[in-house]
């Protein structure tokens, strides 16, 4: 597993999450309302997001050539400019990219043993809250570069009601299944395709 | 009250077989184009690389001119007369690459002389994205066709209340519902409609639905730029409303149905040209026409591509045929809009390119790039006519009187903003981003 890329999107996901002041940034009050482009949060480019998408999930987006151009890679002819909207058309390609990978991820964990996006809680640890909390602690850390020490942190929340919600998973596939969704979920988190 | 069946309601009727029954075998468009729709249409079609307004609205009669070089034996034959159109009672000549216009010039409203102030491509397009002078390169205030799309109410049925393909998109003072959805390609609009890959099944879709919701962004409350979360919730909540109408199958333009093969002999495409050939000017005509008469769009931009930028000898035979194949698609655009609105009173389609190209040859055979642009405008919200002008003898920029489009020694050099402030003010809009006044003598009813 390559841990640089995890070290640095660590790093910066707790420099972007670690300030708690309620005090806002002194900045020019008649100057203009948008930070300067250096420090704009700014969206994954397309040879980003799927590399990304590939160090987090352990899979390719095998269409990604298809559709490099409608994620906003330039092709130097016609187009030269990188375009980084998060518009609809990027998250329905983001949405797509996450399927496939997650999809194919899950599965592997769940047939051959791997341990990429199951690797805390198996499919069989089926009501587990504990397991499903510290497998959700990890895939944070996996994809959102966010350390979260305590199950009950707020964050973690709409994920485990995704993978507690009724009717509950009475199999392995359902499990599995539930599994994919979170993967999905945080592939298109604003956090993951942002920086 | 009187009941006025929304796009929704008349869809879900044609999947129980409703519509079926009432209409036989309608097509859903038909249907959809069917419910009332009072509000604004427009559409922005963008010529890319600068076009040569002497083969398109602002020719001569084959001659000899001082400063300006027509070119006309260095042309095909075809391209060698130019046509004879009447606009507004004012005969005139347009380049024989405006043919397929020419049914359309009963709408059309030339404007001549426009000072692009620039003959670099980048701020030309800046200039022509918002019809605002931009800072360099960069487009200062919204595009025309959002500012487009803002006027009046919005209609739930408008899923992608704007569509750009090919040339940037800005919103800088309107909703975020109004922020244009940009494809890259026409033919990029079959992976946004299509289903998503790999469905989870419908209860853990939903599922997944409401923990995205939830989910909160770690970007500080105190940063001041425009947030992801927020930016990325406007999308998916427009990219959720589009799957559940499953409009693909009225944009697969590459199949075999009747209704794409009538969409393909209007728009003069083959099946196969959606893959083999992506930059289209048909396809991409055909895709602005789908998205504003299947009534999900208010304003839709479209950039016509492969470039006009001949700087050499092709320009003899590259730039005509190009101009041609654009502009025929703009006019089998206008015969589609037309069927639905006949004199184009809620329907607006503005034609423009970043700037015109030099009335004398370069030393390879090709023309560069000239400011005094054209623009074609096509809709009842403007009269009908050719308003400003440019040098007889030499396609110079020149002075005119704003009240009537004359030149004038005391006049004003005709700008893009008072293009933008006409066309937006004519439409019911505020046209105090342009910090011009709108020319009143092409609106109807103000002069």
């Amino acid at each position: 597993m390559n841990v640089r890329p995890l070290t640095l999107a660590l790093a910066l996901g707790l420099a972007a999450c670690g300030s708690t002041g309620d005090d806002p940034p002194d900045r020019d009050p008649v100057g203009p309302t948008d930070p300067a482009p250096g420090r704009r949060v700014r969206r994954l480019t397309a040879d980003q997001f799927a590399r990304s998408l590939e160090i987090a999930t352990g899979q390719a987006w095998t269409r990604y050539a298809t559709y490099a151009e409608a994620l906003g890679k330039p092709d130097f002819g016609e187009l030269t400019d990188e375009g980084t909207d998060l518009s609809v058309t990027f998250d329905k390609l983001v949405h797509d990219a996450a399927r496939e990978a997650c999809g194919r991820a899950v599965d592997l964990d769940r047939t051959g043993g791997g341990t990429v996006i199951m690797r805390e809680a198996r499919p069989a640890d089926r009501g587990d809250r504990a397991k499903a909390e510290a497998n959700l602690r990890y895939l944070f850390l996996r994809f959102l570069g966010v350390a979260i020490d305590a199950g009950d942190d707020p964050r973690l929340a709409p994920w485990l009601g995704l993978l507690e919600a009724a009717p509950a998973p009475t199999t392995d596939v359902e499990m599995a299944t539930r599994w994919k969704a979170v993967c999905i979920g945080l592939v298109t988190h604003p956090d993951f395709l942002t920086y | 009250m009187t009941f006025r069946p929304s796009r929704r309601f008349v869809l879900l009727g044609g999947g129980l077989g409703l519509g079926a029954a009432m209409l036989g075998i309608r097509r859903i468009r038909d249907v959809v184009a069917a419910t009332p729709d009072e509000s604004l249409r427009f559409v922005h079609v963008y010529l890319n690389g600068g076009w040569d307004v002497t083969l398109g609205p602002d020719t001569r009669a084959p001659g000899t001119y001082a400063g300006l070089d027509l070119g006309t034996a260095r042309l095909a034959p075809e391209f060698q007369t130019p046509l004879e159109v009447t606009i507004g009672g004012t005969p005139t000549l347009w380049g024989s690459a405006m043919a397929g216009l020419v049914p359309h010039a009963d709408k059309a409203t030339v404007f001549r002389g426009v000072n692009m102030n620039t003959v670099a491509h980048a701020t030309g397009r800046a200039y022509v994205n918002s019809f605002i002078p931009p800072a360099g390169t960069v487009v200062r205030g919204s595009s025309l066709a959002t500012v487009a799309a803002a006027i009046g109410e919005l209609a739930p049925e408008r899923i992608l209340p704007n569509v750009t393909v090919g040339f940037p998109s800005y919103n800088t003072a309107y909703s975020r519902e109004l922020t244009a959805v940009s494809l890259r390609r026409a033919s990029e609009i079959q992976g946004l409609l299509k289903p998503l890959s790999t469905p989870l099944g419908a209860d853990v879709e939903a599922m997944l639905a409401t923990a995205q919701d939830q989910a909160a962004s770690c970007v500080s409350d105190h940063y001041p730029g425009p947030r992801p979360a927020e930016q990325l919730a406007s999308s998916r909540g427009r990219l959720r409303r589009l799957l559940a109408e499953n409009l693909s199958a009225q944009f697969d333009f590459g199949a075999a149905t009747a209704d794409m093969v009538a969409i393909r002999d209007r728009f003069g495409f083959a099946a196969n040209a959606v893959t083999a050939d992506p930059l289209n000017v048909g396809v991409t005509a055909a895709l602005a026409a789908q998205l504003v008469r299947a009534g999900v769009s208010r304003s839709v931009t479209v950039t016509m591509a492969p470039s006009l930028d001949t700087h050499g000898a092709e320009w003899a035979t590259l730039h005509p045929t190009r101009l041609k194949a654009a502009l025929d698609a703009v006019g089998a655009l206008l015969t589609d809009l037309r069927e639905l609105d006949p004199d184009l009173e809620r329907t607006l389609v503005l034609v423009s390119s970043e700037f015109a190209r030099t009335p004398k040859f370069n030393g390879r055979g090709g023309r560069d790039h000239w400011f005094a642009n054209s623009m074609l405008v096509f809709g009842s919200a403007l009269k009908p006519g050719v308003f400003g002008a440019t040098g007889a003898d030499n396609l110079g920029l020149q002075q005119i009187d704003l009240t009537t489009g004359a030149p004038s020694a005391t006049g004003t050099v005709l700008l893009p903003e008072h293009v933008g402030a006409t066309l937006i003010s004519a439409v019911g809009g505020d046209h105090a981003p342009f910090r011009v006044a709108p020319i009143a003598a092409l609106i109807p009813g103000r002069s």
